[in-house]
C-alpha cells in the first residue's frame, strides 16, 4: 500500500514552539524558573561544583541502568542514553552514552508538557513512557524513553530521562527490524507519551499494553524497571543537590551551562571561515528485495557564529523501514556537533541547538511523515544524516590551522545488524542483536590514523560484550571475532579498521537460531574519506550452509577463513530473514572509517607495520599504497618509489577535464 | 588558506594544488574546473570493496577521483553512483 497522509498524525510530528506558545498550551502549571540576574549571581566555584555534580548524576543514571537491565545491549554495549532537562524541556547535559538518543529527549519532554499537563496531568511521583519517533522519544520504536518530572516546593523543576534500546517490541520480524516492511504498520507500534508510573506506582494496565507486543516481555519488563530506577536515582540526587545549594542556584547553574555551551560554540564558529560545504550520504536498499540507492544531501552554511544545515535535494521518503523522522535528523546532527565541535565545551544540547538552523522538507528520507517506515531509522537515515553532517563539519574544520586537529573523517558508515533469536541453551526464548559492530572504525585525522575498531561516533562510551559472555547468554559459538584488513579507508592517514565476527548455532534445543540481517553499504561504502583519502571498505555478510566446522572442531582445529569453513556460501543481500541450522555459520563484517589524504603519500614504514599487524593485506599494500617489501618484511625503498611512480601514471589514464559540461 | 592537505585557496577564492601551486579552476565559482577527473569501476579502489556492487544494486557504482593537471596529485576520491553528479563541494566566502 503506498504511503499516504493520515489525518491527525501531524499532532505527533513535534517541532519546538516558541516558549510563550508552549506555556500557553501547558496551561496553569506551577513552573520553577530563574531570572537572568539569578543566573549571573552564581559564583564561578559554585557553578563548577554543581555542574560537575549534574554530570555525575547522569553517570549514575547510566550505572543504574547497567546494574538493573538484563539485556547485553544495555549492560555490555552501552546502547542507552541519560539526560537531565530543565523546566522548559531543554537538555542541560547528556551522558557519554548514545548521544543520538539524548539528542531528541527535549522533543519528547516538550510534547509531553504541552499535551499531558492538562490530562492526565503531570504530578510528583509520575513518569511517562514513549517510543514514538515522531514525538521524539527515540529514533525508532526500539528506543523507549521513560521521563520523570522533578518537583520542588510545589513547582515543576525539570525532567530526567532514561532511554534504552529494547531488543524486541513486536512487529513482523524478530527484534522489531521488519526487513520486508513498507510502512510503520509493519513495525512495532509507536506509543505516544503515556503515564507509566503514577504517584510512585507502576501502572500495570499500561505496562501490559506495552509488554503485550513483545516477544521477550520479561527482558523488556526488566529494562522498564531499570529506566524507572535510573530516574529515581537521578531524582534523589537532584533533590539532595537542591537541598544543599537551593533550587535557585541549581536551576541557575543549569541555565548557565546551556548559555556557556552556546557562547563558547559561537566563539569557536566565529574563528572558522564563513562559507558552505556540501556532501552526500548514500544508502543502498530500504527493504528486502529493494535494489535502489537513496541519497541524503546536505549543504552546510556557516555565517559568523551560526550554522545552517540545509537538506534540500534529499530524496523523498520511500516504502521501506530506513526512513527517519525529524528526531532522527536531529539525532544525526547533535553527536557530530558534540564530538567534533564541543570537545572542550559542555555537552548541553539545549545551548548547542541555539547555534544552528535546520532546513528540511517534511516527507523526505530524514524528515519523514507518518506512516513511513522507521523501524531502522537509528542506523538508517539518522545514521546517514550523521555521516553527511560529519563530512561537512570536518571539511569546515579542515580550513582552520588549529581546529582541523579536531576533525575526524566519517566513522563506521552504519550498523551491521544481526538479530538472533529462538530458544537458548536453558530452554528460554531469547532475542538479541549482536552488538559486535559497536567496534566500528573511527575516521582518520589530519595527523594520525583513525582508531581501529574504536567505536562509533554517536556513542563515546560504546563497547562490546565479551565473546564468552555472548556464548554464555545465547546458543552460539564464535569461530572468530577480529579486525579486518583493508576495511579502514586508505589514505596518508588510514581510517580505523572495522571488524568481523563469525558465529555458529550451538546448543539450542531446537537446533537452529533465527537470523535477521539488515546492513547497507554493500553496493558502495558509506564512510567517506577526505583530501583524496579513500572511503572505508564496504559491508559484507556471508551465510555458509552445511559447513565442516564441527568436524574441524572434533579434529582439534579452528577454521580462520570463509574458505576453511567450507559449505555453500551465500553473499547476503542487504536485508533478509532466515535461520541458521546446526552446521551453518554467519559472517558479519562491518565498516571502518574513512581515510585522509593520498594513500601514495603514506609513509611506507607505516604500511609495512600495517601489513605486519593485519591492518592491510599484501594486495592492499601493493595496489593501493604502492609499497613493496623485502623478504624480511622491510620496505623496499627503490621498488616502492618505482611502483608509486607507475601507479601515479596509471591512475590518470583516461582522465578528462573536470569541466562542468563533462560532469555526469 | 588551506582547504585541506591537497588544495589551497587564495584571497579571490581560486583553488591551487597544495603540492605544486598549479591553478585548479575558475575562481570561486568553479574551483576545480581545471582538474582532471577519472571514473573507474568501484572495485578499482582495492580490496576494501569486498564484492561486485552489481550483486546489490542496479545502478553503476564508480570510483571517481580528481587530480592536479600538472603534478597529478590526488585531490579527491569518492565512490558513488556513476549516473549522479558529485555533491561534494565547498565555497569559502571572500
Amino acid at each position: 500500500m503506498p504511503l499516504f497522509h493520515i489525518s491527525g498524525s501531524e499532532r505527533f510530528a513535534y517541532k519546538a514552539k516558541p516558549l510563550e506558545e508552549s506555556r500557553r498550551l501547558i496551561g496553569d502549571f506551577p513552573i520553577h524558573t530563574v531570572t537572568q540576574e539569578q543566573i549571573d549571581a552564581v559564583d564561578p566555584l559554585t557553578y563548577e561544583v554543581v555542574r560537575h555534580r549534574l554530570a555525575a548524576i547522569v553517570g549514575e543514571m547510566g550505572d543504574a541502568l547497567k546494574r538493573m537491565s538484563g539485556s547485553l545491549v544495555v549492560t555490555d554495549a552501552n546502547d542507552f542514553g541519560a539526560t537531565i532537562l530543565d523546566e522548559n524541556g531543554d537538555s542541560v547535559i547528556v551522558g557519554l552514552y548514545n548521544t543520538q538518543l539524548a539528542a531528541c529527549a527535549d522533543m519528547a519532554t516538550k510534547w509531553t508538557m504541552e499535551n499531558r499537563s492538562r490530562s492526565p496531568g503531570i504530578r510528583p511521583g509520575d513518569m511517562f513512557l514513549t517510543n514514538d519517533p515522531w514525538v521524539g522519544g527515540g529514533l525508532h520504536q526500539n528506543d523507549v524513553s521513560v521521563m520523570a518530572p522533578l518537583f520542588h516546593g510545589g513547582e515543576f523543576f525539570g525532567w530526567t530521562m532514561a532511554i534504552c534500546h529494547q531488543v524486541d517490541l513486536g512487529g513482523v520480524s524478530p527484534g522489531s527490524w521488519s526487513v520486508e516492511g513498507r510502512d510503520v504498520f509493519w513495525e512495532s507500534t509507536p506509543i505516544p507519551p503515556v503515564k507509566i508510573v503514577e504517584n510512585g506506582q507502576l501502572r500495570s494496565d499500561i505496562e501490559d499494553v506495552y509488554l503485550r507486543r513483545s516477544r521477550v516481555p520479561t527482558t523488556v519488563a526488566l529494562d522498564l524497571r531499570a529506566k524507572i530506577g535510573a530516574n529515581k536515582v537521578a531524582l534523589e540526587r537532584l533533590t539532595s543537590l537542591i537541598s544543599k545549594y537551593g533550587a535557585t542556584t541549581v536551576k541557575a547553574v543549569m541555565k548557565r551551562q546551556m548559555d556557556d555551551a552556546e557562547r563558547r560554540l559561537r566563539a569557536k564558529l566565529r574563528e572558522l571561515p564563513d562559507g558552505e560545504w556540501s556532501a552526500v550520504a548514500h544508502q543502498d536498499s530500504f527493504r528486502a528485495g529493494d535494489r535502489a540507492i537513496y541519497k541524503i544531501v546536505l549543504t552546510m552554511r556557516k555565517a559568523d557564529d551560526r550554522l545552517t544545515f540545509d537538506f534540500t535535494g534529499t530524496d523523498r521518503e520511500v516504502e521501506g523501514f530506513c526512513n527517519c523522522t525529524y528526531a532522527g535528523l536531529r539525532g544525526g546532527i547533535m553527536p557530530v556537533m558534540m564530538a567534533m565541535l564541543c570537545g572542550d565545551i559542555p555537552w548541553a544540547p539545549g545551548g548547542i541547538y541555539r547555534c544552528f538552523d535546520v532546513i528540511s522538507e517534511p516527507g523526505t528520507l530524514n524528515n519523514c511523515n507518518f506512516p513511513a517506515g522507521v523501524g531502522k531509522a537509528s542506523v538508517g537515515s539518522a545514521w546517514a544524516t550523521q555521516n553527511v553532517v560529519s563530512e561537512c563539519v570536518a571539511m569546515m574544520l579542515d580550513m582552520h590551522p588549529e581546529h582541523r586537529k579536531s576533525l575526524m573523517c566519517v566513522c563506521c558508515g552504519t550498523w551491521d545488524l544481526a538479530v538472533i533469536g529462538g530458544v537458548d541453551q536453558r530452554g528460554a526464548p531469547f532475542i538479541t542483536l549482536v552488538s559486535d559492530p559497536m567496534a566500528g572504525g573511527f575516521g582518520a585525522r589530519v595527523d594520525q590514523d583513525g582508531v581501529d575498531t574504536g567505536g562509533l561516533h554517536c556513542i563515546p562510551m560504546g563497547r562490546i560484550a565479551d565473546v564468552e559472555l555472548n556464548e554464555y547468554s545465547y546458543p552460539i559459538l564464535y569461530i572468530w571475532r577480529r579486525e579486518e584488513a583493508d576495511s579502514g579507508g586508505p589514505g596518508r592517514f588510514r581510517g580505523g579498521t572495522g571488524g568481523s565476527s563469525c558465529i555458529i548455532a550451538h546448543d539450542s534445543p531446537i537446533d537452529r537460531v533465527h537470523l535477521v540481517v539488515s546492513a547497507t553499504g554493500k553496493a558502495l561504502p558509506q564512510a567517506a574519506g577526505m583530501s583524496g583519502g579513500f572511503p572505508a571498505g564496504t559491508q559484507y555478510n556471508v551465510l555458509s550452509r552445511n559447513t565442516t566446522v564441527w568436524e574441524q572442531f572434533a579434529a582439534g582445529s579452528i577454521p580462520t577463513t570463509l574458505d576453511e569453513i567450507g559449505g555453500e556460501k551465500d553473499v547476503l543481500q542487504q536485508h533478509l530473514e532466515t535461520s541458521l541450522g546446526r552446521k551453518d555459520t554467519y559472517y558479519l563484517h562491518w565498516q571502518g572509517g574513512g581515510g585522509y589524504g593520498d594513500p601514495l603519500l603514506r609513509e611506507p614504514s607505516m604500511v609495512a607495520k600495517d601489513l605486519a599487524t593485519g591492518k592491510v593485506s599484501t594486495r592492499g599494500a601493493h595496489e593501493v599504497y604502492g609499497v613493496t617489501l623485502g623478504s624480511d618484511g622491510s620496505v623496499d625503498q627503490a621498488g616502492t618509489k618505482a611502483l608509486r611512480e607507475r601507479l601515479r601514471e596509471e591512475r590518470v589514464k583516461g582522465a578528462v577535464p573536470n569541466t562542468s559540461g563533462d560532469r555526469p | 588558506m588551506k582547504v585541506n592537505d591537497a588544495i589551497k585557496v587564495d584571497h579571490a577564492g581560486a583553488a591551487t594544488c597544495a603540492n605544486c601551486g598549479k591553478g585548479l579552476g575558475l575562481g570561486s565559482s568553479d574551483p576545480l574546473a581545471g582538474a582532471l577527473r577519472t571514473e573507474r569501476p568501484s572495485m578499482a579502489a582495492g580490496p576494501g570493496v569486498r564484492a561486485d556492487p552489481k550483486l546489490f544494486a542496479d545502478r553503476p557504482i564508480v570510483l571517481r577521483q580528481t587530480f592536479c593537471p600538472q603534478c597529478r596529485a590526488l585531490l579527491s576520491t569518492e565512490i558513488v553512483p556513476g549516473d549522479e553528479v558529485s555533491y561534494r563541494h565547498w565555497h569559502v566566502k571572500e
